[in-house]
């Protein structure tokens, strides 16, 4: 809501502080100002000069050569393409060095030869809209009375100061400058003044004009006025400027006014060409099936019978609320004038206006509930204006409101609102405060108000809202801080997310970025990831209107999302790329949704390039399959989840370096190096290893009691073994054998060897392990270890055809 | 005898402070001590010398034998550390050499600021909830006081996944869902973080995906003035101490009164600045006594309970917190962002 600082002030009894005080008092009383800008004072060394002669520029037939006298500022040569000049009209003159609305600086010139000491202006060029330019047909025209020299800025009142509100829905009466000015008057506790708003007497209110209310329920009420004999001309230049300042476009006399109103008001009006009404008659219903509407906008609006339109005795005429209709739309040839001050129902207008994209200043008024009473006043006053700017003769007035609205009543405890607000507000002060704000206030007893709400503030409904106003007028600033009193308990936290928080602090630590990725994702990047068939994440939910193809599903998956990460880092040149993220996926548990989909949060871990930097001191760390399943590793102990490892065949992984990880009979994570296709398909180079692992499914298996272990008392026995068996003879499977084998006293086994190539024969590998054996109540002697050595020889060797290296 | 005693010591002392490495000491030692060595040799002549004289010759003899081992200890000493020290010269470093490249993992900045904000709030005995992203129409708005075609819906463009499913706008379901899951128990203390959808397209203040975190308290004698207590508690622990708190009349439909907060300007503290807009002050958060109808909704007498409710977006206290002038930074990734936290 676009407010003219000055226009503001007709509407209040004392003069307003500057604006920036003002905008700090509408901001702390709820009214927040956005912008206080400053309309036209760019406008600088742009005087009033009157035309003296006119010539053709003798090189340019379509150039003029102008003498102009700017008074004071003696005569200057001005050469232009204008068509709207002659001798005695009195123009704006910009000198070399003014600047423009747009900023442009003007500087002396030459057309063809001929100097040109400045330049004359048209109404865009100071800030007014392009339609006034095309009213003047070139160079703005000032008034007769214009002193020759004088400031154009001064002479326009240019510098006019709009403070921009953001109105928040509530307060549809603030859609107004009456509005503001009444939260104004409340706030510094002087007088609102009301504009004039008469309708001569001889004018009987009920004289008969063919208004009916078809549809009651969706219009509360509906005001017409007829205006006969119309000139329709340019509004004068204060109505127009006041608009402009305002953010309205000036189109003509009438429609200036009904738009002057509305934003002075909040009532919208609307003017229909009365003669193009069939048998000039008003009905207000819901549209026919299939009925049509040209609007005002040249569009055809194809219409259904949930909407309300405003129609004649054939046809709808107007989209009720909304916007007129092309066909009865006031030209200059309108005689009569047919003028709307009606109160819609706001939801009705919201849908249509929502089904059929169309958003205009009445609508956003609408929508937010205009005030029934009010609408008979902005008949009076636009009644008023027309005559004032004799536009037209008043020949009938007519109001139908079936069902009048009444105000409401609210009972106000006053011990409430000082427990509710926390502050001592005295009974007077909120008595006070309330009536500042026009409601009406009678003590029923002692701490207790009953409060008439006048019909524009809709939004007061109950005690809360009361209790609302109350303190804004108290101030908020005022309130004081007063702790929360009662048990001392402490801040619980769901399992999860301290799982969370753990899982990302020893990532972290691995040295892991973390990344944080859109939830909605490209379903091409999930086809990317060329996912098995069966596998949940080919349906993932679509969102009805998404913002793009690139953010139009919900991701089943986060790895496609790391991937891209990547991809972006590692076309910005990054070397070492090792991400990780936790979010939640969106698993339907139907198409289409018929209940909220599971959301199990997963974690997923990229490495691509390095393992980290490089220095002139050390070699980059390397990423490889077993660094990812160290990663992996690190993440389920440190929650003490049990679980194995175990072979797995995903498409988008190698195929012969990939593995899940399973926990009670379910593969609760997958992970692997990223199959060159798909790493491909992602434009990524050089390997990429991935690991997605569902959390919601280690949840249960998370075991955080941690026990202290006694340190070994007695010294151990510590052997190296190292077996040569077949290639093909899985590393887990030796281990399985050896532990089996190694008896009570084993108490570490370490891998620490794994060789192929001489002299190991060809088809084979040697495994080398580190041993530890230990009693716990003494110290072992060679002769009790010797025995198991051996049976785990002679087992490998059975089991596993192996061997020993010696 | 004694002469050759006395002349023994001289000529050992004289050879060991001479010498300069340990084996020459190891052979010193043998010539001297050793069991063919001199002092062994002289002290065979012992049975020549008168039996009143040996007393006081092998007393003489055990001193020398001792100081020779003292000499020899201390010499050895001398010599170890000053080979110490010839060792340690040349190892000498070029300490203006960059330091080996240790790889650390870091967190995301918005991680970061909500778990500083849960940890603030939990500190307070407020309980962590969670409550779904994808949500019913009915507790992302209804059961918040936002009938169907209220106006109050524009101001959260919605993500709908059908004509009753949405991504939820905002955290303030969970008010509803605590509540209705609660009632009439008091007291409530609890905070919902999560992630929230508006259908913003991405620009450098807006994004289609935020944060936010959702404070709620509902007990008896619940005030604003416990409100502004509480914003003062959490902004002064999350920024700093000096910072001050405006509260602005502001509309949320589940609240009432409502409240937009701002707080003295990080950059200018207050004066007028470029981030500030001149005006001294940043919006943080929006906040309000829970409205009475979410209160009845979830099954509380109003009559009887009041609360607050705080809502909070993660990413623009981030932006504040660090400086960072586009949302959009926070979920592109970049690696050189990201190494800054």
């Amino acid at each position: 809501m676009r407010v003219p600082y000055n226009w503001l002030q007709d509407y209040l009894s004392e003069t307003l502080p500057p604006p920036a005080e003002l905008a700090d008092m509408l901001t702390l009383a709820g009214l927040e100002v956005e912008s206080i800008e400053r309309a036209g004072t760019k406008i600088e060394q742009v005087v009033a000069a009157q035309v003296k002669e006119i010539k053709l520029h003798p090189e340019a037939n379509h150039l003029l050569v102008v003498q102009v006298d700017a008074g004071p500022l003696g005569c200057k040569q001005v050469i232009t393409s204008a068509q709207n000049l002659r001798p005695g009209l009195k123009v704006p003159l910009a000198f070399p060095g003014a600047s423009l609305a747009s900023g442009e600086i003007i500087e002396a010139t030459r057309f063809r030869g001929l100097q040109s000491d400045g330049m004359l202006c048209s109404a865009s060029e100071l800030g007014f809209t392009e339609t006034d330019d095309k009213q003047s047909h070139g160079i703005l025209v000032l008034p007769d009375t214009t002193t020759l020299g004088a400031n154009v800025a001064d002479v326009l009142d240019l510098g006019d100061i709009v403070l921009d509100l953001d109105i928040t829905p509530n307060r549809a009466d603030c859609l107004s400058l009456i509005g503001v000015a009444r939260e104004v008057a409340a706030a510094m506790g002087i007088k609102l003044v009301l504009p004039p708003a008469r309708v001569p007497n001889d004018y009987c209110i009920k004289t008969p004009l063919d208004i009916s209310i078809a549809d009651p329920d969706l219009c509360w009420r509906y005001i017409g006025a007829v205006i006969s004999n119309i000139s329709i001309t340019s509004s004068p230049t204060w109505l127009k400027r006041r608009l402009s300042a305002a953010g309205m476009r000036p189109i003509n006399s009438i429609v200036d006014i009904t738009n002057y109103v509305m934003l002075e008001t909040g009532q919208p009006l609307h003017a229909f060409d009365y003669n193009k009404l069939a048998q000039r008659k008003i009905i207000v219903r819901r549209a026919r099936p299939q009925e049509v509407l040209v609007t005002l906008d040249g569009i055809k609006r194809e219409l259904t019978e949930e909407m309300l339109v405003i129609a004649d005795s054939e046809t709808a005429q107007a989209l009720a609320g909304i916007m007129g209709g092309l066909a009865s739309e006031i030209t200059t040839t309108t005689n009569t004038v047919f003028l709307e001050s009606a109160c819609f129902a706001s939801t009705n207008i919201r849908r249509t206006a929502r089904s059929l994209g169309m958003h205009t200043e009445a609508s956003f008024r609408y929508e937010r509930i205009v005030d029934p009473e009010g609408a008979l006043f902005a008949t009076q006053r636009a009644l008023t204006l027309l005559q004032e700017l004799g536009v037209g003769e008043i020949k009938a007035i007519c109001d139908v409101y079936p069902q009048p609205i009444l105000p409401q009543e609210i009972t106000l405890n006053t011990c409430r609102v000082r427990k509710l607000i926390g502050a001592p507000v005295e009974n007077e002060f909120i008595k006070k405060a309330l009536e500042r704000l026009q409601l009406s206030v009678v003590p029923a007893n002692t701490d207790t108000l009953k409060v008439t709400i006048p019909t524009f503030r809709s939004d007061l409904k109950q005690e809360a809202d009361l209790v609302e106003e109350v303190a804004r007028l108290y101030g908020f600033d005022r309130i004081p801080a007063a702790p929360l009193m009662g048990k001392i308990q402490v801040g619980k936290k769901p399992l999860e997310l301290k799982v969370e928080q753990m899982i990302k602090s020893r990532l972290q630590s691995c040295g892991l970025d973390e990344v944080q990725t859109y939830s909605f994702v490209n379903p091409q990047s999930i086809a990317k990831m060329n996912l098995a068939p069966s596998h949940n994440n080919e349906c993932p939910i679509p969102l009805l209107f998404p913002l793009s193809e690139e953010q139009s599903v919900l991701r089943t998956t986060l790895t496609p999302s790391l991937l891209e990460v990547a991809a972006i880092n590692q076309r910005r040149k990054a070397r070492s790329i090792n991400i990780f993220e936790i979010n939640r996926v969106y698993l339907p548990k139907k198409l289409p949704l018929t209940e909220l989909p599971n959301m199990p949060r997963h974690l997923a871990v990229v490495l691509a390039g390095n393992a980290g930097e490089k220095s002139w001191h050390n070699l980059p760390p390397q990423n490889d399959f077993y660094r990812l399943k160290g990663i992996m590793e690190t993440v389920v102990d440190q929650l003490g989840v049990s679980g194995k490892f175990v072979p797995i065949t995903l498409t988008y992984y190698h195929p012969g370096r990939q593995a899940g990880f399973e926990v009670a009979d379910h593969i609760v994570a997958t992970f692997g190096e990223l199959h060159p296709n798909v790493a491909e398909a992602f434009g990524l180079t050089d390997r990429v290893y991935t690991l997605e692992l569902d959390l919601s499914q280690i949840l249960p298996h998370i075991n955080l009691t941690q026990r202290y272990q006694s340190l070994p008392r007695f010294p151990g026995i510590e052997r190296d073994l190292a077996l040569i068996v077949p290639e093909s003879v899985a590393s887990a499977a030796v281990m399985e054998v050896i532990i089996n084998a190694a008896g009570p006293y084993l108490a570490d086994i370490m891998l620490f060897d794994v060789y192929q190539g001489a002299p190991v024969p060809t088809g084979y590998k040697s495994l080398a392990y580190s041993l530890v054996f230990r009693a716990s109540d003494h110290t072992l002697a060679e002769e009790e270890v010797s025995p198991y050595m051996t049976a785990i020889l002679q087992q490998a060797e059975e089991k596993l055809g192996a061997s020993i290296r010696h | 005898m004694e002469d050759k005693l006395k002349s023994l010591l001289d000529t050992a002392l004289q050879v060991i402070s001479s010498s300069c490495s340990q084996e020459e000491l190891d052979k010193i030692r043998v010539r001297f001590l050793g069991r063919k060595g001199e002092l062994t040799q002289i002290l065979r002549t012992m049975k020549d010398i008168s039996p009143e004289e040996r007393p006081r010759i092998g007393q003489m003899a055990n001193e020398i034998r001792d100081r020779l081992e003292t000499e020899l200890t201390s010499q050895m000493n001398k010599i170890r550390h000053s080979l110490r020290e010839k060792q340690l010269e040349k190892e000498r470093l070029d300490v203006t050499l960059p330091g080996s490249t240790i790889t650390i993992g870091h967190r995301h900045p918005l991680t970061l600021v909500l778990n500083q904000i849960i940890s603030i709030f939990q500190r307070m005995g407020f309980d962590v909830v969670e409550c779904p992203e994808v949500e019913y129409d009915y507790y992302n708005f209804e059961a918040l006081n936002i009938p169907k075609h209220h106006p109050a819906r524009d101001m959260q463009d919605s993500f709908y996944l059908t004509e009753e499913i949405l991504l939820r706008t905002h955290t303030s379901p969970f008010q509803a869902r605590t509540l209705e899951q609660l009632a009439p128990e008091v007291p409530v203390r609890v905070i919902c973080p999560g992630r929230c959808y508006r259908r913003d397209p991405a620009d450098a203040t807006h994004s289609p995906m935020f944060y936010q975190t959702e404070v709620l308290v509902v007990d008896e004698n619940i005030s604003f003035a416990n409100l502004k207590y509480t914003l003062l508690q959490f902004v002064r622990e999350m920024f700093d101490e000096k910072r001050q708190i405006r509260l602005r009349p502001s509309f949320f439909p589940f609240t009432e009164p409502s409240a937009e907060v701002d707080i003295s300007c990080l950059v200018c503290g207050g004066h007028g600045c470029n981030l500030c807009k001149g005006t001294g002050w940043l919006e943080v958060l929006g906040c309000g006594m829970v409205h009475p109808r979410v209160l009845e909704i979830a099954g509380y007498n109003p009559k009887k309970v009041s609360g607050f409710a705080v809502g909070m977006g993660p990413d623009r206290i981030a932006m504040l917190k660090y400086g960072i002038d586009d949302i959009r930074l926070f979920y592109e990734n970049d690696l050189r962002f990201l190494h800054q936290f």
